[in-house]
């Protein structure tokens, strides 16, 4: 961990807001070492942004869970497909006879 | 299939029709999100800052609490329709976002590109979109 110098923790004490986009970047991104212990040394001292960062990663696979709903969804009409298929068909068959 | 004429075949049928399908995709998130960028820059200013304080810290009654579920909230129906609902109330800049982010899974670089943003408006609206969904949930929830 990267030693904080005394302007850099007075930055941090009170500041949930940069403490909260710091946790959404680490999700994302991944964040400097620098930023890494600001973000250590801010959540160390704050209750809130703890309870902040453990409902970010509950809502980010929440969120993926909703986007990969169940079968039955968004079908295709057989009709539609028949056609695409023969004419998917018919193209391999004009490039494997090339 | 018009285009299939000119496809070169160095890659893949399956690369280039989901080319095909993520450019689609991104052109109706672009139509989305078009003509709403400028509500996206009030929201820098500290001043009308819904959710922080100038120093940084939360705003009296926007702190964040426990749901008391957040070990089994996956398998919570109730809170799924919830998300749902407050999904649904985010900008439509904030939500093409975050949807392409975390349910399409594209690299911020790409999102930014294609949606003509800069990579610090990209964070705030990310960070922005996520505050808000939390104390969403939070208020229909609690």
């Amino acid at each position: 961990m990267e030693n904080l110098s005394d302007q850099e923790k007075a930055d941090m004490l009170d500041n949930c807001r940069k403490a909260t986009l710091l946790i959404e970047k680490q999700h994302t991104e991944g964040i400097t070492p620098i930023e890494k212990s600001e973000l250590e040394y801010h959540l160390d001292i704050c209750e809130m942004c703890n309870t902040f960062m453990d409902q970010s990663a509950v809502i980010n696979q929440m969120v993926k869970k909703l986007s990969h709903p169940g079968k039955n969804e968004s079908k295709l009409a057989e009709e539609f497909k028949e056609q695409l298929q023969k004419q998917i068909d018919a193209k391999l068959n004009q490039s494997s006879n090339e | 299939m018009k285009g299939w004429e000119k496809f070169d075949r160095r890659s893949s049928e399956k690369t280039w029709l989901t080319a095909i399908l993520k450019n689609k995709i991104f052109d109706a998130y672009r139509k989305k999100s078009n003509n709403l960028q400028k509500q996206t820059i009030s929201i820098n200013g500290s001043d009308t800052d819904e959710f922080f304080e100038e120093s940084g810290h939360w705003k009296e009654g926007r702190y964040p609490e426990s749901f008391g579920i957040e070990g089994v909230a996956l398998e919570n129906k109730e809170l799924d329709g919830i998300l749902k609902s407050c999904m649904k109330k985010l900008p439509p800049l904030w939500k093409s976002v975050f949807t392409l982010k975390h349910i399409d899974d594209e690299s911020s670089e790409n999102i930014c590109v294609q949606l003509e943003l800069t990579s610090s408006n990209f964070w705030v609206i990310s960070h922005r979109a996520k505050v808000s969904l939390r104390d969403c949930l939070q208020k229909n929830w609690i």
